[in-house]
């Protein structure tokens, strides 16, 4: 059990594979552990177990009314919509190089590109696709209908997106945004977040 | 053949898109390649399409051409053209009157062999495409220029040329930007060089401006390398400098540019 201070509040990280119960003794021998320390921090995020809204509800009530830590709702979101089916445990192809215009890689499972993909490229994956580099061309995640799949890039600016059976045209307008970001499905709608903010 | 002569490079300037200055650069680059002491040959890929000779201002000395050597019509000497302007230079013209499918890659590669046992460079005209002609012109090279100009097609085709250059094993193409206008650049109307490297992600070997005495020495037949006083001449001239292993800093443009406000605003004697 441990806290990482990252840039929107800490994170609890918890190595541990066991339940909530677990989870919850761990980070309460933590805080008596370290006094007052964290009285007044402010939790973002709990890493490495999925919370359910009662799960989440007594861990809030917990920090907040025995260490007076405030957190941030909802703590683990994102462990919750990745689910088993999002190709979180699918097999995962590695591009080594830049993928330029006219280049097309096409997996059934995960991929992940050490490199660009430039505009006029392709990326399929029937899981999630990471691009470690600029996504400036086409990204199709979740072929073909899973929607828990998610588009990661450390630049992300791709011409067109699709996830599952939504497909986005990127808009037109000039962002500027320095941090990478994850693109995926909530009840039907692409959204996008900083990867700082999942989990 | 002279045994005691390394091989020579095998150089091919390429593009995807046309009209971005393949032609031009080849002329250049061989041209002061040539000036400095190399012996070179230009090949025309551009079966069907010939424009190098006309460049060079030789048109009218063409009797055999590349695929009259190929099909053992003539000796490869003999379709040879010296450029009597600079005695290290060589032209091997394009046919005119056949079409890219008249030679195959392994003719192509055949050709480059026999060529560098002669020649310090052999510099390939590529032609336009990614078909049947930009494949017989980079079978036998071992090294490539990739040419672009600031736009965003041109860039996007760059991009296309080098994933294909890169699957028939020419690693580590070089970029030559052509035709760059640095009001624009600076006005934010015209793609700069960081963002063109940015996507590409290749090694820049020379930025070339946009210079009108390029078209005049284009139409003369002259390569603008042989003129003192033109910019693009003086930076194909670095390029080729660096070709040939020197250290050259880029042309810094921008000080050009300064210099004329200096004066501009000197005569309107404003501060």
């Amino acid at each position: 059990m441990e806290f990482k201070g990252l840039k929107k509040g800490l994170y609890a990280v918890y190595k541990g594979a066991g339940s909530f119960e677990d989870f919850l003794e761990a980070l309460e021998i933590k805080l008596n552990g370290s006094g007052d320390f964290f009285t007044g921090a402010y939790v973002a995020g709990v890493y490495g177990i999925g919370l359910d809204d009662i799960e989440e509800d007594i861990l809030a009530k917990v920090l907040e009314d025995k260490y007076g830590i405030k957190t941030k709702r909802p703590l683990s979101r994102k462990s919750r919509s990745l689910g088993k089916d999002s190709g979180g445990e699918m097999a995962t192809r590695f591009v080594y190089s830049t993928l330029r215009s006219g280049q097309k890689v096409s997996y059934e499972g995960n991929v992940v590109v050490l490199g660009d993909v430039n505009a006029g490229a392709e990326v399929e994956a029937g899981g999630n696709i990471v691009v470690m580099g600029t996504l400036r061309g086409n990204a199709r995640a979740g072929m073909p209908d899973n929607h828990g799949a998610s588009v990661t890039a450390i630049l992300l600016k791709p011409t067109q997106l699709r996830i599952g059976g939504i497909a986005v045209r990127w808009p037109d307008e000039e962002r500027h945004i320095d941090e990478p970001e994850m693109a995926y499905v909530e009840q039907g709608k692409m959204y996008v977040r900083s990867v700082y903010d999942v989990k | 053949m002279r045994e005691d002569k390394p091989m020579g490079e095998v150089i091919v300037i390429t593009s995807g898109k046309g009209g971005v200055g393949k032609t031009t650069a080849t002329a250049n680059i061989g041209t002061a390649l040539a000036v400095n002491g190399k012996k070179v040959v230009l090949v025309d890929a551009d079966i069907g399409l010939r424009n190098l000779d006309v460049v060079m201002g030789l048109e009218n000395r063409i009797v055999y051409d590349v695929v009259d050597v190929m099909e053992g019509i003539c000796r490869l000497r003999q379709a040879l053209i010296k450029d009597k302007r600079y005695p290290d230079l060589f032209l091997l013209p394009a046919a005119q009157t056949k079409d890219k499918n008249a030679i195959s890659p392994a003719q192509m590669q055949e050709l480059c062999e026999r060529l560098r046992q002669e020649f310090d460079f052999v510099l390939i005209d590529c032609p336009a495409g990614i078909e049947q002609g930009f494949k017989n012109a980079v079978a036998g090279a071992d090294g490539a220029i990739v040419v672009t100009t600031p736009e965003i097609s041109a860039v996007r085709d760059a991009d296309r040329i080098i994933g294909l250059l890169e699957a028939s094993e020419l690693r580590n193409p070089k970029l030559l930007v052509n035709r760059v206008r640095i009001d624009m650049v600076k006005k934010g109307d015209m793609m700069n060089t960081e963002d063109m490297i940015d996507i590409l992600a290749i090694e820049l070997l020379g930025v070339v401006p946009d210079d009108e005495s390029i078209v005049v020495s284009t139409n003369r037949g002259e390569p603008a390398v042989g003129d003192n006083k033109s910019m693009a001449g003086k930076a194909f001239n670095n390029i080729a400098l660096r070709i040939l292993g020197n250290e050259v800093p880029f042309l810094d443009l921008e000080v050009d540019e300064g210099f004329i406000i200096k004066l501009i605003k000197l005569i309107s004697n404003k501060k």
